[in-house]
């Protein structure tokens, strides 16, 4: 693990960066003069040796000063006090700064808020205290001069650091592969070298630039005032100050290096501001790999467009749309609409059905261009030749919108009941009308009365996304897109706003396109669908006929790929009792569960209120079985599994995994113990032992882009949890050699390549990333794995392979499997037993095709009904 | 909400408690007995307790520390141990010519910026917006004096419009006023007119990239309209944050400006003090700076709570 290689994001981007480049020339140029003036200058700055008040010539380039003193020479000289200024006043607002923001950002972090709220406390009174206030309270007190300005503008830049500090590390703190490294059982000051920060290491720097440039500025401003550096040392701010008496006969004497501070200033600043767009990651533009196989332009099958004989409501005809690189995002793109037409465009992340439905509205963002034709019926012409103001005459009346993410679609300062009548204001509608209509329509979208009066943030996602339907509908527009409105939802919220967004389109005899992942959603919205892969139309048909008798390859492999059927053999068995038995070696008898929660409550304060996350949950989990928790947002099905994984606490009940006894203290503590081991029996102790728990338990996160630290390699991630003597089994690899060997041996395991090791995470896929994840948290031979929605965040034919590769390493490795899903086709497909949860209970438990088949509660009816299954 | 206020009022309270505490040490008992300062080290001890007691430096610190905050909360800042003025009018005269001239440079910063910062935000990709861009980071990159330098050379040295210095209060004649206020008050507002132009172009271009502005532009408002009736309000909320702290790091920086054009303002109230080692006026000074920076903060953190609705309830 050398140093070199750690440099990912920064290596990532191949361009130069202009501003980077300009602020590293100017920073340059101040450095070089001043180390040259320590041992050059052209004259002796201090000397006055020449005839005064000589304007810039041959002899003294910018001229001499009042003394005679040569400008240049003095110029260069300054640089010296400048760069010690800025450089001791940086240093000591980072060395302060820093690691008391990291503390308080780790202690937030790890849930203890109020001390980090005290410490920051503590360095925001500094606020009140500028660097130049406290450079001249100090200079009245200890006297002016070159020490008192540099610690006066250190100590009062403190809170600037340490505000840039903590937030840095709260935001490394909340990432999953700071839960993957505690999960390994790696210690504070591990994670705080190994993660927090090498990762926040770029903001601290932008920051050194930034108060370089603040210091700089500052530094010449007390000299101006005489608080600075004593004469006759040169400083550019006394130089100014010096220079005012001669204003209007000698102003070279102002301009001269009244510029030296500007590019000093103006060179720190850029540096910063590059240094900034380079590492900031969201600029970072390299996309990893394509996962699936590219299927050549043009050879799909294509149905002809029914009902060519009415004029269709939305014509897109030989769509293409370009990046300004020329990049291809949709290619030859032909759909249409009918009025009354409910058509749906299938494709995975990436297709460019996003980019159809921007172009359609003229919506498509900077930088991005469609030629082709896009026609509305009722209106002339070609709407891709329209400027914005004509655009925007048909965007809501003729044509609207309903976007994928609720949650940022409103605008947070307006209230929703505005927003609605806006849509029809725009277009004309007097206020009171829109008004009264807006209440109208968002009673017919089934909110609560008075939900007009009521801001975004007071709605639910669902609510909002109803909101946003209102709006788009408000004007009864010939064509509604619809661009996967129902993704970011719950199955059962979805469904409601399935069912509403056809009923009212069906309702107004509006064409839809209804765009989405899902082929399942199509299924149940659509009558036509349209397949995209790669930009290109590879297969369109009515949906029962394409899904019944799909023509192109790549449809099968999507319908394939989207059918979850339980997997045959470990359904079959009632339990897993049998397996259990034979792996662990316990009597068959009596085999203890490997995972047993008793009656656990989770309460906790949020924003002055009580949330109650679990309310009584109990269950059992045996060795060997594949354990699936089902559940919506908010059921609390992370909460248990973030106290089972030992990451949280429980209020109250008793929790042991693997035999190591989680319950809170205070509560009587449940004997576990497998027949193996004596720990856990007995009274309670101050703190549950997680090192034998952490060898025995390993987690999958949802996000594989937030899971794995952007900044080391895949080999160093996955050997991680290695790294700690007490994760690492009898005979198991202790040396770098066997560390290496295992990794190679996970990550064959897991199917990926060998130089992987050698890898950065941003160059592989989601499904990749997730098969790095899953070998991280095998390469210590866990018994339990426990999985938080590990497909949701992937695409369809992945999450397949995903999930076949979860289930086959539970096989080989002997391991027992606790999946948390919102989605009961994932659980059913992988899982033999199942739970499930509802508002912070489990209403349900059982073998999983008998839960899923003959389901007994009414809310797993109800999950069960609104779960959208291909027809 | 009230919950929101009381927790507040508590910080800020405690803060500028700890403020003064900080200021009462750093200038009162840091440098030694005030009365020795002022009568030097051969004074006989009588005539040091004399002098102790006509200024009230006699009792013990703690006691000394509250009868000057005291005084701070009644108005009352005590007599100069140098020139026996009393402080309370001569301060809050200085601090009318700094807060004059500070709004004034804020209202022309602000008058530049939220125009040419939303310009370049919205031509960012163009030449104009660039343009934009790099004229503001040069700006920012100058220091205020160094205009006040310019100024002074251009418009009073050689073209002889205004004076070069001096102050005139508004009630002695606006036209005066008008006169002296001008060049100052540019120089102090024209650097930060560049700052805030950058935030500004920063706020509003994150706030493009919003999903309610792509919103705003389905229901039928051009990317224009979109922008000004949901773009700027949202913008707002960041730039009202930086507004107040710039207004902070005004009153600092006026300090300058005001030796430059000879003003007498606080800041030079200040330095004269700082001259004279008259530290009593020092302290006063500093805690009347430190009292209003805080209270800006105070102020900015509420505007943010009625600016966003998302915050009134969740505080």
């Amino acid at each position: 693990m050398s140093g070199g290689r750690r440099r990912g994001p920064a290596r990532r981007r191949g361009r130069v960066h202009p501003q980077l480049v300009l602020g590293a020339v100017l920073v340059g140029l101040v450095l070089v003069t001043a180390l040259v003036s320590l041992v050059w200058t052209p004259y002796d700055p201090e000397h006055a040796g020449a005839e005064r008040l000589l304007p810039p010539g041959a002899e003294h380039w910018f001229g001499t000063d009042r003394f005679g003193r040569d400008v240049f020479s003095q110029v260069m000289a300054g640089a010296q006090i400048t760069l010690l200024v800025g450089l001791v006043a940086v240093g000591i607002a980072a060395v302060v700064g820093v690691p008391l923001g990291v503390l308080a950002g780790m202690l937030q972090g790890s849930g203890r808020g109020r001390p980090a709220a005290v410490l920051m406390r503590g360095s925001d009174i500094l606020l009140a205290f500028p660097g130049l206030l406290l450079a001249i309270v100090l200079g009245a007190v200890y006297g002016a001069g070159t020490v008192t300005a540099m610690v006066a503008l250190g100590i009062g830049s403190i809170p600037a650091f340490a505000r840039v500090a903590r937030s840095g590390t709260l935001q490394v703190m909340r990432a999953d592969y700071v839960l993957a490294a505690r999960a390994a059982n790696r210690g504070n000051l591990a994670i705080a070298a190994r993660h927090v920060l090498p990762n926040i290491a770029g903001t601290v720097l932008v920051q050194c630039s930034v108060n370089f440039a603040i210091a700089v500025l500052a530094e010449a401003g007390l000299s101006f005032l005489g608080l600075g550096t004593p004469p006759p040392t040169p400083s550019w701010g006394r130089m100014l100050q010096e220079s005012q008496q001669f204003l209007g006969v000698a102003d070279h004497l102002a301009i001269v290096p009244g510029v030296a501070i500007a590019v000093a200033v103006l060179g720190f600043n850029l540096l910063g501001d590059g240094l900034r767009d380079v590492l900031d990651p969201r600029l970072a533009s390299t996309g990893p790999a394509a996962e699936h196989v590219a299927v050549d332009a043009g050879t799909g099958v294509r149905h002809e467009p029914d009902g060519a004989a009415a004029e269709p409501a939305l014509d897109l005809r030989g769509l293409t749309v370009r990046t300004q690189s020329g990049r291809a995002l949709l290619s030859d793109l032909s759909l249409r609409v009918a009025a009354g037409e409910r058509v749906g465009l299938i494709g995975e992340s990436g297709s460019g059905k996003t980019m159809t439905a921007l172009a359609a509205l003229g919506l498509l963002p900077d930088g991005v261009s469609a030629t082709g034709h896009v026609g509305l019926a009722g209106v002339d012409g070609n709407l891709l030749d329209r400027g914005e103001r004509a655009l925007a005459r048909l965007r809501g009346r003729e044509i609207s919108m309903v976007f994928q993410e609720p949650m940022t679609a409103l605008n947070p300062l307006m209230r929703v009941g505005r927003q609605v009548a806006e849509a029809m204001t725009v277009h004309g509608v007097p206020h009171g009308t829109a008004s009264r209509r807006a209440a109208d329509l968002l009673a017919e979208v089934g909110l609560p009365d008075g939900a007009a009066r009521r801001y975004p943030h007071e709605l639910s996602g669902g609510q909002r996304q109803r909101v946003v339907l209102a709006t788009a509908l408000a004007n009864d527009p010939a064509v509604l897109v619809a661009d996967e409105p129902t993704t970011a939802l719950d199955v059962t919220v979805q469904r409601q706003v399935l069912d509403l967004v056809v009923r009212l389109v069906r309702d107004r005899g509006a064409g839809l396109l209804f765009i989405t992942h899902d082929l399942a959603v199509v299924s149940q919205v659509c009558e036509r669908v349209v397949v995209l892969l790669d930009g290109v139309v590879v297969e369109e048909g009515p949906v029962a006929e394409v899904f019944a008798h799909p023509r192109h390859e790549y449809t099968r492999r999507l319908l394939a790929a989207s059918a979850l059927e339980p997997l045959a053999v470990e359904a079959a068995g009632p339990g897993a009792d049998g397996r259990s038995a034979a792996t662990a070696g316990q009597s068959p008898s009596a085999p203890e569960p490997l995972i047993r929660v008793e009656d656990v409550t989770r309460t906790y304060a949020s924003r002055g209120q009580t949330v109650h996350a679990l309310r009584g949950v109990s269950l059992e989990v045996r060795e060997g079985q594949r354990f699936g928790i089902v559940g919506e947002s908010g059921s609390g099905k992370s909460t248990l599994l973030r106290i089972v994984s030992g990451l949280d606490q429980a209020t109250s009940g008793r929790v042991a995994s693997a035999g190591v006894d989680l319950s809170p203290a205070g509560t009587g503590r449940v004997g576990t113990a497998p027949s193996g081991g004596a720990r856990g029996v007995g009274g309670p102790t101050a703190s549950p032992d997680l090192g034998d728990l952490r060898a025995a338990l390993q987690l999958v996160f949802q996000d594989p882009y937030g899971s794995l630290d952007p900044r080391m390699t895949v080999g160093d991630i996955v050997a991680e949890p290695l790294l700690n003597p007490a994760n690492v089994r009898d005979g198991g690899p202790r040396t770098a050699a066997a560390r290496r060997d295992a990794v190679r041996e996970m990550l064959d395991a897991v199917g990926l390549p060998l130089d992987a090791t050698e890898r950065y995470p941003h160059q592989f896929s989601g499904g990749q990333r997730q098969r790095i994840a899953i070998a991280r948290a095998l390469v210590c031979r866990p018994r339990i794995l426990v999985a938080d929605e590990p497909v949701s965040a992937l695409d369809v034919s992945v999450r397949r392979q995903v999930l076949d590769l979860l289930v086959r390493l539970a096989d080989e490795y002997a391991l027992t499997l606790l999946l948390v899903s919102h989605d009961l086709g994932v659980v059913r497909h992988v899982c033999d037993h199942v739970a499930v949860m509802h508002d912070g209970l489990i209403v349900e438990q059982g073998p999983t095709a008998q839960v899923y088949d003959d389901p007994r509660h009414e809310y797993t009816r109800r999950l069960r009904a609104a779960t959208p299954l291909l027809r | 909400m009230a919950r929101h206020l009381a927790s507040h009022v508590a910080q800020l309270a405690a803060t500028l408690l700890v403020a003064t505490a900080a200021i009462f040490l750093l200038l009162r008992v840091l440098p030694g007995d005030p009365a020795v300062v002022a009568l030097g080290i051969e004074a006989s001890p009588e005539a040091l307790a004399a002098w102790r007691a006509e200024h009230g430096t006699d009792g013990p610190l703690v006691a000394q520390y509250l009868h000057w905050v005291g005084g701070l909360l009644t108005g009352d800042l005590g007599t100069s141990y140098v020139t026996s003025q009393e402080l309370t009018p001569l301060v809050a005269d200085r601090v009318q010519v700094t807060g004059i001239l500070v709004l004034l440079g804020m209202l022309i910063a602000l008058v530049v910026a939220v125009p040419l910062g939303t310009l370049a935000a919205v031509w960012h990709r163009n030449a104009g917006g660039v343009t934009l861009s790099a004229v503001s980071q040069v700006g920012v990159a100058v220091p205020n004096f160094l205009v006040g330098v310019l100024l002074v050379s251009l418009f009073a040295v050689r073209l002889g419009w205004l004076p070069s210095g001096g102050w005139t209060a508004p009630v002695d004649g606006l036209g005066e006023f008008w006169r002296h206020v001008l060049l100052p008050a540019v120089a102090l507002g024209s650097v930060q007119a560049a700052i805030i132009t950058r935030y500004v172009r920063s706020a509003v271009l994150e706030i493009m990239r919003e999903d309610f502005l792509r919103t705003a532009r389905a229901k039928g408002l051009t990317f224009t309209g979109a922008l000004v009736r949901h773009g700027l309000r949202n913008a707002g909320v960041p730039i009202v944050t930086v507004v107040g702290v710039q207004i902070a790091s005004m009153l600092i920086g006026a300090v300058v400006i005001e030796r430059v054009f000879a003003v007498p303002g606080l800041g030079s109230l200040l330095l004269d003090s700082v001259g004279n080692r008259d530290l009593l006026a020092v302290q006063s000074v500093v805690a009347v700076l430190v009292v209003l920076v805080v209270l800006l903060n105070f102020l900015v953190d509420l505007a943010y709570t009625l600016l966003d609705p998302r915050l009134r309830r969740a505080a």
